[in-house]
Formats: C-alpha cells, structure tokens, sequence
C-alpha cells in the first residue's frame, strides 16, 4: 500500500509540472507585453524592470482593436443566438415528425452537411458570395457562419429532444396551443441543458473561427479579432512587444468566459463528442 | 399523438424548421453544387466568366507531383497528430484519473490552451521556437526547417487541441464501474494487467472518436498551418487545405483548385469510413 501511495504521489507531481509546462507559455505572453524592445532584446524570457502599459495602448491603436473586438463580438454573438433558436427548432421539428418523408430526407441532408469540410466549399462560397456581394459583410460571414454550423448543433438538439416527454406537448395542444406556442412555451425551457451546451461551445468556436472569417472579411474595418491578429502579426515590421499586447488582450475575453463555463464547456465537449 | 391528428400541424412545423434549413441550405448546399460545376471550368477565381473544359482539372490532378506533395503532406501532419495527440491526452487522462490535490486546476491548465484561437497559438509557438528556445538552449526554430517543420506544427496544434481529448478519455475513465478492478483485485490482477484487461477495452469507445476526430480534422488542417507557416518554407509544410486555397488566391486557377477539393473529400469520406469500421469492430460490449 505504501508503494501505491508514493507511486499516486509521484503522478500527482508528474501531472502538476506538466500542467504548469502547459500554462508556461502564457507567461511568455504576459512578460512580452509588458516589455519595451530594448528589454526583449536583453533577453525574452527575463522581467521587466518596470511596469508600463504604453505596449497596450499602442497595441490598440495600431491594430485597430476597438473595431475588430466590436466586429468580433457582433458577428459572434449574431451568428450564436441564431444557431442556438433555429437549431433547437430544426432539431425539436426533425425529432417530432421522424415518420415524415421530408423530414427524414432533410435530416439526411443535415448529417451530410456535417461530413463536409469547408474546404470543399470555400471557392464556390468565394464566388456565391463576390457575385451576391456578401465579401467583407456582416450578413455574409453570419450566413455561412449559421449556415455551416447548424447540421451538429441540430443533430445534438435532436437527440436531446428524444428524451424530452411528450405529455406536457400534449396537454398544451388539448389547451389549444398552436405549434409554436406549444414549443416556445412548453418544449423550449425543457431544452434548457443542450441549449446551454450548444451556445456555449458555439460561442467560443465562433469566436476563434478562422477558415471562414479568412475568405470573407478581407477589409480592415470588417475583420474579427482573429483575422486582424493574423495580418498584424505576419507584418515583417511587427513589433513583438506589441503583437503581445495585443495577444493578452485578446485572451482577457476567452479567460473570463472559460472562468464562468469551465464546466459546462468540458461537459459540452463530452457530451458532443460521445454523441458524434 | 391524437390530441394533434384534429389540427392541422404542418403549416407550424415548416414555419419552425425552414428558417435554419434553409440557412443551411444556401450556405452549404448551394454553394456544394456551385462547386461541382466550378470543378469542370477553368475558372480564374477574379473573372466573372468561366470556360467548361471536361475533366481536365482531375487529369492534371493525376499528374500532378505537386498535389501529391500536398496530399503527402496532409497524411504526415493527421497520422502525426493522431498518434500524438492520442497518446498523450490518454496519458495525461490516466494521470488525472487518480485523486490529488489541486486535480481540477490542473486539468484546467490542459484544457486552457484549447480555448485560444489558433492565430495566437501559432503567434505564441512561433516566437518560442524562434526566440525563447534559441535563448533556452540554442536550437533553430523548427518552423524554418523544411525537415522539421511539420512536426512543429504539430507541437502548435497538441497545445492548441489536446485538450479536447483529455477529458473525452477522463469522461470514458471516470464511468468505468469501480467493482470491475476490484473483482480484479480479488482475483489477484496487478496494475498492468488491470489496465490491458480492463482499461483499455472499457476504453474502445472513447478511442474510436478522438482517434477519428483527430485523424479527420488533421486531414483537413488548415488554419494552424496557415498562421505559423502559410505553407513554407517552400512547399514544405503545404498541405491539402492550403493548397486549396492557394489555387484561389494565388495561383489564380479556381477551377483547379475545386477539382482538388473534390478529390480530396472522397478521400477523406472514404478514409474516414474506413477507420470508423475497423475501430468500431474492435470495441466491446458491456
């Protein structure tokens, strides 16, 4: 038994460096921005010698932060709200109506759409999108941003919905409910837990989201954050200092949104993943 | 059920559904068709018109050393992740599978990273590579070495991802019943033999989907590359995505360029259904 406990020790002392090796770029992160280039060119991994924030203002006029944290935040929380509601009404509908053909054949069609990779319809999208001038525009980006996520989040409301009773549905119909009443009412607030998970896991995805953002937001005063970090950090002229304070930046959002949805996210990615 | 059969529900019910359907529809489905038409053209990505020309694209894709290239490199960067993304998320979820003090924070340092997007990822890994490990202990980056440069991307996207299959095998871990090791435990099983007889098969589901979401989604490796490389050096770490995506925006040949992306998700659906079967067979009932 003594054995086993020093051998549980031992892991417990392996899995904490390891984590911490795992955060430790992190501080790389934070001491860069705080660091002017002379400092940095003295070493990068050393402290700074004094406390100045002047790399987060320049960062953030440099890179036009405001604007794209804006747009990041317009597109994301758009195109979320809308997967959220139209997923758990395409999932509550295709689970409901299971005996109907056109539904059946729609469903199909759905699980289909999560098979395909974007890469496959990035051009035509390219060429859709400049011919309907949908290039560098809000309505654009959100359209294939819902568009392209809605086949899984629909697919994990679906099978959520099969376990969801079908007494209370029933009764509201006797009551004379229509059908949106009935599902706004009555199924809506049943579907509380998927629709936590599918908004939080999409939230975060929509914020990162890259692949798409890259094809479509193209001007300065359209791009997300990602998209604007991406071309202020392959400037040859990039100042490093600045690139990291502006990478903090960046990460304030995702580091309170991971402190408040820690664990429903990890139950998300589980419950998404067993389920695919 | 009867309750519905005295109303009519199908004005309602399409009302409910067509709106994200029909989102879906016009973002992915047309834009699907439009492809395989693009993929017959000589489309130049900047015009407005486009020439059909038959299946010259898929012809030059057979002879082209250059997709191969690309393809090559796909299959290297997704069976490299694969292998290293699955062995360290399970041993690191085997670590965390045991109770000690400040477990839960630690799995959050694992699972941290996977939050972040990729462009700062690949900013962040860059600059170690390039500055931090150069001052630590005098190596080259490896993102500027042709030889190197797709395992460091790959170093890039375990931070970046390992995560997400950490607590997919600590979810699998956690809901195997304790009873089973004890019995084995009576029956006089040592460690290793619990986890091979034991673990290991319990854990068969869990391994069929990070195995083949890993595989997939390296497969179709995109923007990681993207932002740490953009390919190079040369066409050293240019994958399929990229290439994809370079036949629109750089080498001004659209129509090629789709006809590659068809390729390229009939390999995938075919390889992806492959995998799927073969691990599927090898899990276990209980």
């Amino acid at each position: 038994m003594i054995k086993a406990k020093r051998s549980n020790a031992l892991v417990a002392i392996l899995m904490i460096v390891c984590g911490i090796v795992f955060v430790s770029p992190l501080y790389i992160c934070i001491v860069m921005a705080l660091k002017t280039p002379q400092e940095t060119a003295l070493s990068v991994i050393g402290l700074p010698k004094s406390l100045t924030l002047d790399n987060f203002r320049e960062a953030i006029e440099r890179t036009r932060f405001a604007r794209s944290f804006a747009n990041s935040l317009l597109v994301t929380g758009v195109s979320t709200v809308c997967i959220v509601l139209m997923s758990a009404m395409c999932g509550y509908v295709l689970c409901r109506n299971r005996a109907n053909r056109f539904y059946r054949a729609a469903n199909q069609l759905l699980f289909f759409g999560i098979m395909i990779p974007f890469q496959v319809i990035m051009i035509p999208v390219y060429r859709m999108f400049k011919e309907l001038s949908l290039l560098n525009s809000y309505e654009g980006i959100i359209l294939l941003l819902i568009g392209s996520s809605i086949p899984y989040a629909t697919f994990l409301t679906t099978g959520f919905v099969r376990n969801v009773p079908m007494d209370l549905e029933e009764a509201a119909w006797i009551d004379g409910c229509s059908v949106w009443g009935t599902f706004w009412r009555v199924v809506f607030p049943l579907l509380k837990p998927i629709v936590s998970t599918v908004g939080i896991l999409h939230f975060l995805w929509m914020w990162n989201e890259f692949s798409m953002s890259f094809i479509v937001l193209q001007k300065e005063a359209m791009r997300t954050l990602p998209i604007q970090q991406y071309h202020f950090f392959g400037q040859f002229s990039v100042n490093l200092n600045l690139g990291f304070a502006s990478a903090c930046l960046s990460m304030i959002p995702v580091i309170l949104f991971f402190a408040f949805t820690q664990r429903l996210l990890i139950q998300g990615v589980t419950a998404g993943a067993v389920k695919g | 059920m009867k309750a519905k059969a005295h109303r009519n529900t199908t004005l309602g019910n399409l009302t409910l559904f067509l709106p994200g359907f029909l989102i879906f529809a016009i973002a992915v489905v047309v834009p699907f068709f439009i492809g395989l038409r693009v993929a017959l053209t000589n489309w130049d990505g900047i015009s407005q018109t486009m020439d059909y020309v038959g299946f010259r694209n898929f012809r030059l894709i057979a002879g082209s050393s250059e997709f191969r290239a690309a393809l090559n490199n796909s299959l290297y960067f997704a069976i490299l992740i694969t292998v290293a993304n699955n062995v360290l998320s399970l041993a690191i979820a085997l670590g965390l599978n045991n109770a000690f003090k400040g477990r839960g924070i630690t799995r959050s340092a694992f699972f941290f990273p996977t939050c972040l997007s990729t462009v700062l990822a690949a900013f962040i890994w860059n600059f170690l590579f390039r500055d931090v490990f150069s001052e630590l202990w005098g190596v080259k980056s490896m993102l500027g070495n042709m030889d190197t440069v797709i395992p460091g991307i790959v170093i890039i996207a375990l931070w970046n991802s390992v995560g997400i299959n950490i607590v997919i095998y600590l979810a699998g871990l956690t809901s195997i019943p304790r009873d089973l090791y004890e019995a084995a435990i009576v029956d006089g099983a040592g460690a290793w033999q619990k986890f091979r007889k034991i673990t290991v098969p319990m854990l068969m589901p869990a391994f069929t989907v990070c195995v083949t979401m890993t595989l997939v989604s390296g497969l179709k490796e995109f923007a990681t590359t993207m932002a740490a490389t953009g390919g190079g050096p040369g066409h050293s770490s240019e994958m399929i995505s990229i290439n994809i995506y370079k036949n629109l925006y750089s080498y001004y040949q659209a129509g090629y360029g789709q006809a590659v992306a068809l390729v390229f998700v009939v390999l995938l659906a075919v390889g992806g259904g492959l995998l799927t079967r073969i691990l599927r067979g090898r899990e276990v009932d209980v």
